[in-house]
């Protein structure tokens, strides 16, 4: 969240920016408006007295050769030549020619009126000397007019002023411009940051107030889950030991009544077979009833051992896994690695009957598919839940291929330990050998 | 309210502002020196006296002054010198007739030769004119040109470079004088339009401008195409290899000058001191005389008792 306070400027931008351009401007004003003249009038000066020097050595070398020519009388030889240089100066700058002698007296006939008005004139003034020989005899003075350089000079200052003006206000506004506009757009956006800033907020505590309520819900929906779960699993241990139960008197009356009545009806027709008195006819009769009493006895303690592994009640889960372990070794030839740890007495029917079909099944697969040579099974019991581990180095399958065809009865297994409230976890890959772990909770079953 | 005014800022242009000032007085007081020539300091009037001390003459009568009197006055120093076997006469070379006035002024020399009236300037020297030939001045031509008469329209032609060639093709070449020359002169007192064209000329540098008589003469003589002009004495006595031109078909010479029928003619004069010395007044005395004027007859010019009334 921004703070107003950090918008807030201590520093009047456009203010500050024009007090410190304003000098600036001012010498860039005087800077182009002096400086373009000034250079006019000392460049054009430094033309004019060149061209004024050119006329005078000009005129110069002219009136040389002539002297050259008349030693004595030059000086009056040269004056019409003097005077045609003077009326027919090469260059409309030079404004005068005047020729003097060795006692440097013009040698022209101008009058002292108008060499006094020349003095009066401001005039850029040039020499070259007259020579005979090397000697000097006299010299040429060329003249030429500053004024127009001057007036061309002042002229410049005015437009050059303007120019310097137009280019300071450019510097001086131009900035101050773009700094006012950019802290117009600053402000807007500043403000537009806070309307932001406020509706974030609200839709922040909005947000925030619906997460809470959908929280709460949640978390009421999860506990009520929870409970329904909780409720379900108890329900379902309830109905696997009800069930277990069931199997249990089930078979036991199989086995003490029917197994009884059977085995009575078999003494008493082995009796009736065995007396001397008994017909053959009747005897033959007797050892086919005996034979069908038989098959039904053995038909008998195969249900009973399908209802539910007697073993378990007679030597608990440790001792039945172990004999199983034993017996599937006998029976397979397959090395077997058994670990019972800290397995208690009176774990639930249910617990105990789930542990014992979880290794019973698993070891009919690794019979009939696994091709391996050796299994392992752990089983560790601690207070709140009991683990069973079942390992082989078989040729391993599918996972997800055997789930979904249920080709090994895994999913039986699944729904049995889900049931239950446990987790179950099949580790295998062709080749990699397979892990079955299965936890399931002690409390509460 | 906060105060964002920068002393230091201030400070600064204001010092840079008084560098740039510096600069520009010392630029501009640079740009302007030049040295003053020494005459514009003094205040005698140049025309008050002589320039220069009087130069000895030595016994000597020394002569200078215009070209166009030259070959006259030579003629005439000569027979004077003949018959004043005692005095020596000196005719310099070429001056022009203001070089001529100025050296007399200053006594450089004794006599000054002219061919033109004197300025105005030149009227205040205190000297004294005295005329003793007049001689037609006449269009020159190179010799290889072959037209021969000119009207006075095609002469300013010539000089405003309206005409460019003569009859048979040739490009013709105009020589010009100085300005204030005194056959320009003639002619111009004569045809005043002459003088505008013959200036314009000279501003465009149209063309090629000679200084003396004999330069001039030189110039037509050696110069194809040429045209240019000069006197009829000194060709005449020098025997210059020119052609002479009619003007308005008109030949220059003394019958034509005396008749009138010829328009340009110019005058020759001594000037000396008001007072001139005793060698100078015999000279003109010479010269005036009858045998002077044969003389001067003979070289082609015209005694001034002969053509009275002329300008």
């Amino acid at each position: 969240m921004i703070h107003h306070e950090a918008r807030s400027p201590s520093v009047d931008l456009p203010k500050y920016l024009a007090a410190r351009m304003l000098p600036l401007a001012v010498l860039l004003a005087s800077v182009v408006a002096v400086s373009a003249p000034l250079a006019y009038y000392v460049l054009g000066m430094r033309a004019l007295q060149a061209e004024v020097q050119s006329a005078a050595e000009q005129a110069s070398r002219t009136i040389s050769r002539e002297a050259s020519d008349r030693p004595n009388l030059w000086r009056y030889d040269s004056i019409k030549l003097v005077e045609h240089l003077r009326a027919y100066r090469t260059s409309p700058n030079i404004t005068w020619i005047e020729v003097v002698d060795d006692t440097a007296r013009p040698i022209g006939t101008t009058p002292r009126s108008e060499l006094d008005a020349l003095g009066q004139r401001s005039l850029l003034w040039a020499s070259a000397p007259v020579t005979i020989h090397a000697q000097e005899i006299g010299r040429v003075w060329a003249a030429a007019e500053t004024k127009p350089v001057r007036d061309g000079a002042v002229r410049l200052l005015v437009p050059f002023l303007l120019l310097g003006c137009g280019l300071a206000s450019l510097m001086y506004w131009l900035p101050i411009g773009a700094v006012r506009d950019a802290e117009k757009r600053i402000a807007a956006l500043f403000q537009s940051l806070e309307q932001s800033q406020i509706a974030l907020a609200g839709l922040n505590e909005s947000l925030e107030r619906e997460v809470s309520v959908r929280s709460r819900e949640l978390s009421l929906a999860y506990e009520e889950l929870k409970r329904k779960e909780e409720r379900l699993r108890e329900l379902s241990a309830k109905a696997i030991g009800l069930q277990e139960g069931e199997r249990k008197r089930i078979g036991r009356e199989l086995h003490d009544s029917t197994g009884q009545a059977m085995t009575a009806i078999r003494l008493q027709l082995q009796i009736i077979r065995e007396r001397p008195e008994t017909s053959e006819h009747v005897r033959a009769l007797a050892a086919r009833a005996i034979g069908l009493v038989d098959s039904t006895l053995e038909e008998v303690r195969r249900a009973v051992a399908a209802l539910g592994p007697a073993i378990l009640h007679d030597v608990g889960l440790g001792p039945a896994v172990r004999r199983l372990a034993d017996d599937f070794s006998e029976r397979t030839d397959i090395k077997m690695g058994c670990t019972l740890d800290g397995l208690p007495d009176g774990l639930p029917a249910a617990v105990e009957t789930a542990c014992y079909r979880i290794v019973q099944e698993t070891l009919t697969n690794v019979a009939r598919h696994a091709r391996a040579s050796r299994v392992s099974i752990g089983m560790v019991a601690i207070p709140e839940r009991i683990s069973v581990t079942v390992e082989d180095d078989g040729i391993g399958f599918e996972v997800e291929t055997s789930l979904r065809s249920d080709t090994h009865g895994l999913v039986g297994m699944r729904e049995r330990v889900e049931l239950l409230g446990g987790a179950f976890e099949l580790t295998s890959s062709p080749g990699r050998g397979t892990r079955l772990h299965v936890e399931l909770p002690l409390m509460g079953s | 309210m906060r105060v964002y005014m920068s002393p230091r800022s201030w400070a600064l242009v204001v010092a840079l502002l008084v560098v740039l000032l510096a600069i520009a007085v010392v630029a501009i007081t640079t740009a302007d020196q030049g040295k003053r020539p020494p005459f514009l300091q003094e205040h005698e009037p140049i025309t008050h006296g002589p320039s220069r001390p009087p130069v000895p003459s030595g016994g000597l009568l020394r002569l200078a002054g215009s070209g166009s009197n030259l070959p006259v006055t030579r003629a005439l120093a000569d027979a004077f010198a003949s018959t004043h076997p005692h005095q020596r006469v000196l005719v310099h070379e070429s001056i022009g007739s203001t070089g001529g006035i100025r050296a007399a002024y200053d006594r450089v020399i004794d006599v000054a030769l002219v061919s033109r009236p004197l300025k105005e300037d030149e009227q205040g020297l205190g000297l004294v004119v005295v005329p003793y030939a007049r001689v037609p001045v006449v269009v020159a031509a190179n010799a290889s040109v072959v037209d021969d008469n000119l009207s006075l329209e095609d002469l300013l032609s010539l000089y405003a470079g309206e005409a460019t060639h003569w009859s048979d093709g040739t490009p013709i070449v105009v020589l010009q004088r100085e300005r204030g020359d005194s056959s320009h002169m003639a002619v111009t007192r004569s045809v005043p339009e002459f003088e505008r064209v013959n200036d314009r000329a000279y501003r465009e540098g149209r063309w090629r401008v000679l200084y003396s008589d004999s330069a001039m003469q030189e110039a037509i003589a050696g110069t194809e195409g040429s045209v240019g002009l000069t006197d009829l004495g000194a060709i005449e006595s020098l025997r210059l290899p020119v052609k002479v031109l009619r003007v308005n078909g008109v030949s220059p010479e003394a019958a034509t000058v005396r008749s009138r029928a010829y328009p340009f003619v110019k005058e020759l004069a001594f000037v000396t001191a008001r007072v001139p010395s005793p060698a100078s007044a015999e000279l003109i005395a010479f010269a005036r005389s009858a045998r002077g004027r044969a003389i001067v007859r003979d070289g082609g010019y015209i005694p001034p008792d002969e053509l009275e009334g002329l300008p």
